[in-house]
């Protein structure tokens, strides 16, 4: 059940209607978030939901046994029982079928070919988001952030809540909780605010659609293309994604404020970023500060000097959190590498004479290098294969192709470049404009039937969100 | 009632106060823009003729006397004149018959096949059957290259051919799916999303796969096609002044007995003009062009097959028996100054052609070759021209017929 069908729209009307006439004190809204959260959830495949109820109840058992034990190697221990249990779970169903492929790989490579098989799995959907989450909250509670519930039904209505189930944003269950437990009331403006980002980010989903084509058209084709075209598919990925995965962040977000529930934005204008470690500030914001608190933290940090191999490590395993190819083990390694270099070029007397250069033609030059940055490691994310993304990257740093273009290439480029300034104006609007769009809400409603009849006139309700496969 | 439940309940209704004053309006204009483009912009989403065609079916079920019913692709819309088959049965059987031309562009056999269901259940609905039903087995619309042909149509076309009780009916089946279609056809004036993305994506890839052979083009081949321009606008104007009633020839309408606009219809001067944009079509650059596009689109020297639609017509045939007693399968003539089967064109249309013979046992009427047929009866490599080759199909098509006539009551 996607967001941007008319089926999520009957389902939610339904959902609403119960929500606030029948079900309104907590207790029945909880049980009932529960139960609406699973028709969600089994709309998508029925087979997977003993898997999240599973992997609820294991953490719920897990946090009480943390918290009712003192002994440290005690709680050590029920602590690995959740990760193994969370981490068990995405192995079995998303990395099984990349571990046997990558060792018959490597021993063909030495000479040893072996047939292992493959393993009849379907990756759940969802899946990486909510086992994160799941874990989130026992290691909250072994570190002493966060109490363990007694009562399942609001503990596994924030694991399961449907408008972010599976795409996120990852929640910690010490944001969520406390307002599941209670639900808060709704305001006027969450209403209004909720109303701007889910139009909004259905206006930004549609966008990501029609950038598909152009990414396709490189990504997809069996011959090398054009400079021009190259250039085009590259930054038409660029904007797909984040339109894709930004769009569908503000719609949960949105729904999530019309019953009262605050979730952080997951998105600040990512493109506008000024370095990598910058860029990561502003991209998907819940996984990346996820990986920092309970990976990068736990790996040390930037203590004792460790600070850029805790940073590789982080990020190499954030590229594979995504998905089970070495295209995105090559991506996050990319990252890794990228904002180490900028956490070396910060420490030299280089790096802190850039720093202090106040020209704003230089903020150009460094958004611009940044962003040329960032659109190389979509190349990697976004490749078949290894030998694609190469072969894409040579394409794309060899202007003097002799290749010709097809006729409108530069036209279609322009639109691209415009699309995705667009998108990024949307969500600086999004972000920094909050206050002003509720207080001056009526004046904004003419853009938002402008966004909607944009969304409803072409959006097509096939296309399923990227972040999804993940 | 709690004070914090009365809360939550105005907080609801001012969600819903809010949701309506964004989603109404912009419901109301996908509504108008839908309307809009597909009324204004001729018939580009081929959705008017499904419609119009769709919306006559009572009226062909209740029309009284002999009747005819043929059902196909556009090759037979254009191709088939009803007034002028009536008129040479007349003469030649001495029998009143009334005749539809039910040919709509794209019908490859799935789409045929609602079509045909639904008016069987239109005849059903109304106790009647017809006497004749001739349903064309177009040759280069059952290939493997045609079944992939502009995939984002699928959902309008199907949408806009289906009865509400079919639309209904996906919902125990597929809600995702009903959803859209119910979105498609009361929303939006069966004018899908797919098809708004997927057409201009098509046009711009036309566009740039047309850039460089236009880029080719000498002086005299852009006069051409100026001219033919002009022309075409002319007899536009010509068509608006002189039939007023029938002026979108596209569209079904009972005065034409849902045929186009036929050269007896026009004055002289307008007769003229439509001749001479027939001819100038007909330019050997144009004919090439075109026989180029049919050979991508539908493999239309080849003919690979597809098994499923095969297997549609062959349901498409079930249904039509159940209205008629009398269904025959058609074949148009084809183009041969254009379009010659290659080897394993002729003997994959040979296979076919067997295949449905023993498969319904029907007569197969096959003018692909007929002799009375040249490049002149056609304005492109496969649609027989309005000023030659319809009426002559149309008069063929009636004396074999005749015969048939001549048993009924």
């Amino acid at each position: 059940m996607l967001f941007n069908t008319p089926l999520f729209l009957g389902f939610f009307v339904l959902f609403f209607l119960l929500y606030c006439f029948v079900f309104t004190q907590p207790r029945g809204r909880a049980l009932f978030l529960v139960v609406a959260s699973l028709v969600f959830y089994a709309g998508w495949d029925y087979r997977f939901v003993p898997l999240l109820v599973f992997s609820g109840v294991v953490d719920f058992f897990v946090a009480q046994q943390i918290e009712g034990h003192t002994e440290q190697r005690a709680r050590k221990r029920w602590l690995l029982v959740s990760i193994a249990t969370n981490l068990g779970i995405l192995g079995i169903f998303k990395y099984s079928n990349f571990m046997i492929d990558s060792v018959q790989d490597t021993l063909s490579f030495f000479g040893m070919p072996v047939s292992l098989g493959t393993l009849e799995v379907v990756l759940p959907v969802g899946i990486s988001f909510y086992t994160f989450q799941s874990m989130s909250y026992t290691i909250d509670v072994y570190r002493g952030e966060t109490r363990a519930r007694r009562n399942f039904v609001p503990f596994f209505a924030t694991l399961s809540f449907f408008p972010q189930l599976v795409a996120g944003p990852i929640l910690r269950a010490k944001q969520i909780l406390p307002q599941i437990e209670r639900f808060p009331q709704v305001t006027p403006d969450d209403v209004k605010f909720g109303f701007v980002l889910i139009t909004m980010g259905l206006f930004k989903k549609t966008i990501a659609d029609l950038l598909a084509a152009p990414a396709q058209t490189l990504f997809n084709s069996d011959a090398p293309l054009s400079w021009l075209e190259t250039v085009t598919g590259v930054l038409a990925f660029a904007g797909q994604i984040y339109g894709d995965f930004s769009g569908y962040s503000d719609i949960a977000i949105g729904i999530a404020l019309l019953l009262g529930i605050q979730i952080p934005l997951n998105f600040n204008t990512p493109y506008f970023a000024l370095s990598p470690v910058d860029f990561w500030k502003r991209w998907h914001i819940s996984l990346s500060s996820w990986l920092r608190d309970y990976l990068y933290i736990a790996l040390g940090g930037n203590r004792n000097g460790r600070q850029i191999r805790n940073v590789f490590i982080t990020m190499l395993l954030g590229g594979l959190w995504h998905g089970a190819a070495w295209t995105f083990v090559w991506w996050g390694a990319y990252h890794g590498t990228i904002i180490s270099l900028t956490h070396l070029l910060r420490r030299t007397r280089l790096g802190q004479w850039l720093a202090g250069i106040e020209l704003s033609a230089f903020r150009w030059l460094q958004w611009l290098f940044t962003f040329y940055l960032v659109c190389i490691g979509w190349v990697f994310f976004r490749a078949e294969s290894m030998g694609d993304a190469f072969a894409i990257l040579g394409a794309l740093h060899n202007p003097a192709s002799t290749i010709e273009a097809q006729p409108y290439a530069g036209g279609v480029l322009a639109m691209v470049a415009l699309v995705i300034l667009l998108i990024h104006c949307i969500d600086y609007g999004i972000v920094h404009r909050r206050e002003l769009i509720t207080r001056r809400y009526p004046r904004f409603v003419p853009l938002l039937i402008l966004g909607l009849t944009f969304t409803i006139l072409i959006g097509e309700p096939g296309y399923e969100f990227i972040y999804f496969q993940f | 009632m709690s004070s914090s439940t009365s809360s939550s309940r105005r907080m609801a209704f001012y969600t819903m106060l809010i949701a309506a004053v964004t989603l109404l309006p912009a419901m109301g204009l996908v509504n108008w823009l839908t309307r809009s483009a597909e009324a204004g912009a001729g018939d580009i989403f081929g959705i008017q003729r499904i419609r119009s065609v769709t919306e006559s079916l009572d009226y062909m079920a209740a029309t009284e006397g002999n009747t005819l019913l043929f059902i196909g692709s556009s090759l037979v819309k254009d191709g088939f004149s009803p007034r002028i088959f009536d008129a040479t049965v007349q003469s030649v059987a001495h029998k009143e018959v009334t005749s539809f031309n039910v040919g709509m562009g794209n019908m490859k056999p799935s789409y045929l096949k609602l079509l045909v269901q639904r008016i069987a259940d239109t005849y059903a609905a109304q106790g009647r059957r017809a006497d004749v039903v001739l349903l064309e087995f177009n040759p280069f619309l059952v290939t493997q290259a045609r079944e992939q042909f502009r995939p984002f149509m699928t959902e309008q076309v199907q949408a806009m051919l289906m009865s509400p009780q079919q639309v209904g009916a996906t919902f125990w089946q597929d809600p995702e799916r009903f959803a859209r279609l119910v979105s498609i056809k009361y929303l939006r004036h069966g004018v899908s999303a797919e098809a708004i993305t997927g057409g201009l994506r098509f046009l711009v890839g036309q566009a740039q796969a047309q850039a460089p052979l236009m880029a080719q083009l000498t002086e005299d081949q852009l006069n051409h096609l100026q001219q033919l321009a002009e022309f075409r606008s002319r007899l536009n104007q010509y068509i608006r002044e002189e039939q007023p009633v029938t002026g979108k020839s596209h569209v079904w309408n009972p005065v034409t007995q849902g045929g186009l606009i036929d050269m007896m219809d026009l004055s002289p001067q307008a007769q003229e003009v439509a001749a001479e944009i027939s001819r100038q079509m007909r330019h050997p650059k144009a004919m090439a062009m075109d026989l180029q596009s049919r050979i991508q689109c539908c493999d239309i020297e080849n003919l690979t097959v597809n098994d499923k639609l095969i297997s549609e017509f062959l349901d498409t045939v079930d249904s039509a028996r159940r209205f008629s007693d009398r269904v025959e399968i058609v074949l148009l003539p084809r183009n041969r100054q254009w379009v010659q089967l290659s080897p394993s064109g002729q003997a994959h249309l040979q296979a076919v052609l067997q295949r449905l013979q023993q498969h319904t046992g029907l007569t197969i009427r096959n003018y692909q070759e007929h002799g009375a047929f040249d490049g002149s009866d056609f304005y492109d490599v496969s649609h027989l021209s309005m000023d030659k080759g319809r009426p002559l199909f149309s008069s063929v098509l009636a004396r074999d017929l005749a015969a048939t006539f001549e048993t009924l009551e």
